[in-house]
């Protein structure tokens, strides 16, 4: 048998576990481990396990995760995101469908100060939607906003997944923040521009609220700046030489549980909330990273990487036919599975195909930088479509009258914008690669 | 596929069947290995801030404490892992079994609990052998010369307990199985 069809004949075998709920670290290890001892042996395996859990959960570059977790958790807790809703809203929110988009900008906000999406739709839904149902708008419009807005907490930097593609990829996270900042934006503009739209054809599901004066302006915006000062210091913070990512993370979380310390929303037990939400959100995460470490030991030892690479050159196919296989692929796995996992199982196979193809004549590092935030925010779109679509389901949790399919109705203008955005990325790489090149 | 509850920050799950005496006590047990873990992790926000404050007002670092921030964030992410998975946190794909019947899932939640209990003992096995190989070699970390067993010791507690709580929910499903009982 040759690793291309030993890999793939594993890969069938630890998806059938996956759809019988086997959790999917499970399913990965069982798989790696079994994997790993067909073609090294037993002894090999159980020496590298002795190894491998420490191995993984010491890596430096990954300690930002549990930090950027423990940051957005106090960011919430000390109302910031309430904050960042005010102060947008006091600026726009007198046009038509002006909240939604206030929502939309503070959603950005947000993910400027935590790094992951279900955070940020969960923390956005709780302040934001009540405002929206009580000044009008439709609960389609209100709910499918948020569930779209909550995806630009991992576009945003700082981000859990790129951190992880970062690992994978062995590229620099600056230059991957850096890159993900104008699609974040991008991303940003395309989603006020759907409520531009929705609400120019149904008027009626987004009134215009009442103007604010300058006055409030202002007072809103001295309202938001632990937000401005954690966002310049941990992702200027990285830029300007100050400190390493996990050092800006760990300045980022003081300051943020400084904040809510200040702002009077963290006792001892909202403290140990903090701790255990955030205990159980990394450890969700780092399951998963285990179980794709141990089959990424088994992936690499079949050669199947390098094979499937070398195999897709053979085709002599268009290198964009590949890229559109590839989202297409991603579109269909993020019907049954969340973007991490994704990102994970993908990755290790997906870069070395994209690494042996000339697309746009780019060098090595812009390519693997592009297509980075190309996969992320094809995965992120899984957050968002049926039938799992994690924020779909946050939001909807937060607005029990809604019915679900009103929510899924809601988010369809906006998957429009992000298949838009895709097509826009692909096109041209700039987007991405512009900023990093600035950064030199 | 996820549990979706996730959103109301550090809610104990109270319905996941775990009202019994075994249950409440390993509750105890893993929610304080995870507020160890937070602990370490906030020990390591102040460690950090300490270092830079050290760095930029008297050039002068707290020696290792790059090494320092990697036993430390091993050690906090593996005690969280047991929590997680008490509050049935950890992700499985639930899209194909949507409409099995209450019994089968049961049964594969049971199934599916027999491997991550082996699994999770695997490691943990495994992870004491490697932390008495370190105690052996005197294997060190290089600037502040820690024995490299220390941190394991975390992951040993944390991987054990993680394997007895899965043996727990495996027995809890089985017993849902045969009782027919949701």
């Amino acid at each position: 048998m040759t690793g291309i069809q030993f890999g793939l004949l594993m890969f069938g075998f630890m998806l059938c576990l996956m759809a019988l709920r086997i959790h999917i670290a499970i399913a990965m290890i069982v798989t790696g481990v079994i994997g790993y001892a067909t073609l090294a042996g037993w002894g090999p395996l159980l020496a590298h396990l002795k190894n491998s859990a420490y191995g993984r959960y010491s890596n430096y570059e990954l300690s930002v995760i549990p930090l950027y977790l423990l940051m957005g958790t106090f960011a919430a807790r000390g109302g910031l995101s309430k904050s960042l809703f005010d102060a947008a809203a006091v600026f726009i929110g007198h046009w038509r469908g002006g909240l939604a988009m206030s929502a939309v900008g503070a959603c950005a906000g947000f993910g400027a100060i935590c790094g992951s999406s279900l955070a940020t739709a969960a923390a956005m839904g709780r302040v934001a939607l009540p405002e929206l149902r009580r000044h009008g708008y439709s609960p389609r419009l209100a709910t499918g906003t948020l569930a779209a807005g909550g995806t630009l907490g991992i576009l945003i930097p700082p981000s859990v997944p790129l951190v992880v593609y970062a690992m994978l990829a062995e590229q620099n996270i600056a230059k991957l923040y850096a890159a993900a900042i104008i699609p974040g934006i991008v991303a940003m503009i395309g989603y006020m521009i759907t409520i531009r739209i929705v609400t120019r054809i149904k008027p009626q599901s987004g009134p215009a609220g009442p103007r604010a004066s300058w006055r409030d302006r202002g007072r809103a915006l001295i309202d938001v700046w632990p937000v401005m000062a954690i966002f310049f210091l941990v992702i200027g913070g990285i830029y300007l030489g100050w400190f390493t990512p996990t050092e800006a993370a760990a300045v980022g979380a003081a300051l943020a549980g400084f904040a809510a310390f200040l702002r009077g929303g963290l006792d001892r037990k909202k403290f140990v909330e903090c701790l255990l939400f955030t205990a159980e959100s990394s450890a969700m995460i780092f399951f998963i990273l285990l179980g794709a470490d141990t089959l990424n030991s088994f992936l690499a030892l079949s050669q199947m990487p390098a094979e499937m690479s070398t195999w897709v050159q053979g085709l002599g196919i268009s290198p964009f036919l590949v890229i559109l296989t590839i989202i297409f692929i991603y579109i269909i796995l993020g019907c049954v599975m969340d973007s991490l996992s994704m990102l994970l199982l993908t990755i290790p196979i997906l870069l070395p195909v994209i690494m042996g193809l000339d697309i746009w004549g780019l060098d090595t590092t812009s390519k693997a930088i592009w297509f980075g935030i190309l996969a992320l925010t094809v995965v992120e779109i899984g957050l968002i479509h049926p039938p799992v679509g994690m924020n779909i389901y946050i939001i909807n949790s937060l607005a029990r009258d809604v019915p679900l399919m009103e929510t899924v109705k809601g988010v369809l203008p906006f998957l429009g914008s992000d298949l838009v955005r895709i097509l826009l990325l692909i096109i041209f790489p700039s987007i991405s690669l512009w900023l990093v090149s600035m950064i030199k | 596929m996820e549990k979706i509850d996730l959103d109301i920050p550090g809610q104990v799950n109270t319905n996941s069947g775990t009202q019994t005496g075994i249950g409440k006590a390993l509750r105890y047990w893993v929610t304080a290995l995870a507020l160890l873990g937070g602990l370490v992790l906030v020990a390591l926000v102040l460690m950090s801030v300490a270092s830079i404050i050290g760095r930029v007002l008297f050039s002068k670092p707290i020696q290792g404490d790059y090494e320092l921030a990697q036993m430390m964030s091993a050690m906090a992410v593996s005690l969280f892992l047991p929590y997680c998975h008490f509050q049935r946190a950890h992700v499985m794909v639930d899209f194909f079994t949507a409409k099995a019947s209450t019994r089968f899932k049961h049964w594969l939640d049971a199934f599916a609990g027999l491997l991550f209990t082996i699994v999770a003992g695997v490691f943990a096995r495994q992870l004491f052998i490697g932390m008495i190989d370190g105690q052996n070699s005197g294997e060190t970390s290089m600037l502040l010369s820690v024995p490299m067993w220390c941190p394991y010791t975390a992951l040993v507690l944390a991987f054990g307990t993680l394997c007895v709580t899965a043996l727990y929910f495996t027995l809890l499903n089985s017993a849902h199985g045969l009782k027919g009982s949701p």
